[in-house]
């Protein structure tokens, strides 16, 4: 598709020339180059976990461009008292909302509040299954640095099954014409994620690779991207053990590889387990332009959605 | 003398020999001739047309939610729904609130079914006090006062030892455990099958190791003390073979499989009627796919039409779950499990007769004659078989016209189907119980 049409809820329908439109669209708001004006339209952010980047970033995309920020605090709403997911859509649809930015744990949500509203929707991250604006704006990081996506590998390492973020900037590469390796615990990298996303696009096969270590075609990636641990699932599951987790990107490893290899990680960073505290602030590291990135992408996301009404 | 006069049908019944066979004559509730051709002039006559007639559905898994949750379902409107879709008798489960455990919950329950129920609805008793899985209800004395069989469905009975004592003391009341087989530990709050859609749409995992687990120890316990277990809703290709195994070397088994299992698989979460959509859209995470055991990859849908084929599986029964709206407008993982299937359970198998996966007579086999033998051994009920001197249970079809499935297609309080929007080949055109119509279709 090459428009967003009323929601972002993954980058599923969105087309390769749309995705380079919007990354040229997203420099000339970075450079300063173009600047929207949005005042009077209401947004809402629902968020049901916790955030401390993308919320913010929203929030400084949506007064960049003038809007009116709602914040509902869902840790004090109606939530509490027994109020269905379904009624709080429907009561926030009654107060009137251009646009609904929702963050939620259940895989899945940001399309049940789509379905039911008629606010425009951004997914802002739902369960283990998509977050498109963290991909938009990795990709717009890495066509910032004036790299042709089709000659990149990217590795993914860490836990891939239980990552919106993983979902969504795999397919998101694979769109682009980047090569993918997959790097991490058994348990964590499925390999039916191979089948799922070969059988959308021809052109996608045999660009997902897997590997248990950090073994010689690895080293050849342009780029690492690290994936958040949680921690909650250490104690569930006996399969991890957080003090043998060997997946760490640290100076060490870097030396094996490309000279010019970047390292990003989407945040929050468990430092010292997916990444050391020197890799994360180091110059191979993009961590903070990724965030600064944010920013812009998400104020472009905003402006064309609101736009489109 | 009530007589009635069945002429013209054709008539289908693999458990009797039924060859040119057009007309069938009843009598005051019981099928008294079956011929060629009968001439009366003294009863009224229903004419055929050369629809097919095939007895009266038995559904040995149905949830009423009656008492508790009656604004889902109730005695009266699920046996209305039943009597819709071609049943005459149904099995209650026992997973109501309260559970129906006790002689006094049992005989309550019985007086409602009485004034309420259009159609034959039998009860099971928990297996448990309360579906804890802790203490044992008293087998002996609810047998006695007719219950079919046990279930604690919903949950898998945890302890081996418990399942063990309650099935040799069903047994001894010539009955049985309804096991919901799913391994508590390994279900991990999963919602849907573990392949590939639920890596696609981050949904959480729900393990075929928790069925086959339970399945295997379950076998183990029969086999070891010469027991006969009830295996409720099988989904996939493991289990089967590990039944059809067990089954071979004599292990007294009856092994159950839904309608919905047997025609859908997991593609149907994407919303899509089973195909797979490019993008993720609106439709998707379609709550009315969520049940448990949940359903399973095309492989496994068709290891169960096989194990139907081979006999692996003996029963086809519904497991009516019917959910409100507003229970299942919600996110996949938050909405309750379960497919309202009373009213859409024959015309799905009709249509995978359609498709040739099955046919007629393995329907009329393990939807009719299997479960009225196990109703005839516990409750001495003659149903289930076109034959003299049986009940007159019966539903005429015809197979040449379709039905469209929509929200206002069904009388049941609830529409949790997934099937709603899909047209399928033929139509029930009318049921009769204990020799009377009590639904017809006559458009």
């Amino acid at each position: 598709m090459n428009y967003l049409a009323k929601h972002l809820l993954d980058i599923d329908h969105l087309s390769k020339d749309y995705i380079y439109d919007l990354l040229n669209s997203v420099k000339k708001i970075k450079n300063n180059q173009r600047k929207s004006d949005l005042k009077g339209k209401n947004v809402c952010a629902l968020f049901y976990e916790d955030s401390t980047r993308t919320k913010l970033s929203f929030q400084k995309a949506a007064s960049n461009l003038n809007l009116n920020f709602h914040n509902l605090d869902v840790q004090r709403s109606s939530q509490n008292k027994g109020e269905s997911f379904y009624n709080t859509i429907k009561t926030i649809n009654s107060i009137g909302m251009d646009l609904i930015i929702v963050r939620h744990f259940s895989s899945g949500a940001p399309y049940f509040l789509a379905k039911n509203t008629n606010s425009s929707v951004i997914n802002a991250g739902d369960g283990s299954h998509a977050h498109p604006t963290q991909t938009l704006s990795d990709l717009f990081t890495i066509y910032e640095l004036e790299k042709n996506f089709e000659d990149l590998e990217i590795s993914i390492v860490g836990d891939v099954l239980y990552s919106r973020v993983a979902r969504s900037n795999i397919l998101g590469f694979l769109k682009m014409g980047s090569k993918i390796n997959i790097l991490g615990p058994k348990e964590l990298t499925p390999s039916a994620i191979i089948d799922i996303y070969e059988s959308l696009d021809n052109s996608f096969k045999n660009k997902i690779k897997f590997y248990e270590d950090f073994e010689k075609p690895i080293l050849n990636s342009n780029f690492i991207m690290a994936l958040r641990i949680q921690k909650e699932r250490f104690d569930s599951d006996s399969f991890m053990n957080f003090h043998t987790y060997k997946w760490k990107v640290d100076m060490e490893k870097l030396k094996y590889f490309k000279k010019d290899v970047f390292v990003m990680h989407p945040g929050p960073v468990n430092e010292e387990i997916e990444l050391s505290h020197e890799i994360v602030h180091s110059d191979r590291s993009l961590i903070s332009k990724q965030v600064e990135n944010g920013v812009y992408l998400r104020q472009k996301v905003i402006e064309e959605l609101l736009e489109n009404e | 003398m009530n007589k009635l006069l069945l002429k013209n049908f054709t008539i289908i019944d693999p458990s009797g020999n039924l060859k040119n066979i057009n007309d069938l004559l009843i009598v005051d509730g019981k099928i008294k001739e079956l011929s060629e051709s009968i001439e009366l002039s003294d009863a009224k006559i229903i004419e055929g047309n050369k629809n097919i007639l095939i007895p009266g559905l038995i559904d040995l898994h149905v949830h009423y939610r009656d008492p508790g949750e009656t604004y889902k379902e109730d005695i009266k409107t699920g046996s209305m729904a039943s009597a819709k879709g071609g049943f005459t008798t149904v099995v209650m489960m026992s997973n109501t609130s309260p559970a129906i455990d006790n002689l006094s919950a049992l005989l309550e329950q019985k007086q409602i079914i009485d004034l309420y129920s259009k159609i034959r609805v039998l009860q099971t008793s928990s297996v448990t006090v309360g579906r804890k899985g802790k203490e044992l209800v008293d087998i002996d004395l609810l047998s006695q006062n007719g219950v079919v069989s046990f279930s604690d469905d919903g949950d898998v009975i945890r302890d081996p030892k418990i399942l063990n004592q309650a099935l040799k003391l069903a047994n001894k009341n010539n009955r049985t455990i309804f096991e919901h087989c799913e391994d508590h530990e390994l279900i991990n709050d999963g919602v849907i099958s573990d392949g590939s859609v639920s890596v696609r749409l981050g949904l959480k995992p729900r393990s075929k190791e928790a069925e086959i687990t339970s399945v295997k120890r379950d076998i183990e316990i029969a086999k070891k003390n010469d027991l006969w277990i009830y295996l409720q809703h099988i989904s996939c290709k493991e289990s089967v073979e590990l039944i059809r195994k067990a089954k071979n070397q004599g292990v007294k088994i009856t092994a159950e499989v839904t309608p919905h299992h047997l025609f859908m698989n997991e593609n149907w979460t994407y919303g899509k009627k089973g195909a797979l959509p490019s993008w993720i859209d609106l439709m998707s995470y379609d709550t009315n796919t969520r049940v448990n055991p949940p359903l399973r990859s095309e492989n496994d849908r068709k290891s169960l039409l096989e194990a139907i084929n081979d006999k692996t599986i003996d029963i086809i029964a519904t497991d009516h779950a019917p959910h409100s709206k507003g229970d299942k407008l919600d996110t996949f993982d938050n909405a309750p499990a379960g497919i309202n299937g009373a009213e859409t359970a024959l015309i799905t198998l009709l249509e995978l007769v359609n498709r040739n996966e099955l046919s007629f007579e393995q329907i009329v086999e393990n939807i009719c004659n299997k479960p009225g033998e196990i109703l005839e051994n516990i409750l001495d009920l003659k149903i289930g078989r076109i034959k003299k001197d049986y009940l007159a249970d019966l539903v005429a079809i015809d197979y040449n016209s379709n039905t469209k499935i929509n929200e206002d297609f069904f009388i049941s309080k609830s529409k949790n189907s997934p099937l709603i929007g899909s047209e399928m080949k033929g139509k029930i055109k009318m049921t009769i119980f204990d020799g009377k119509v009590i639904f017809e279709d006559k458009k």
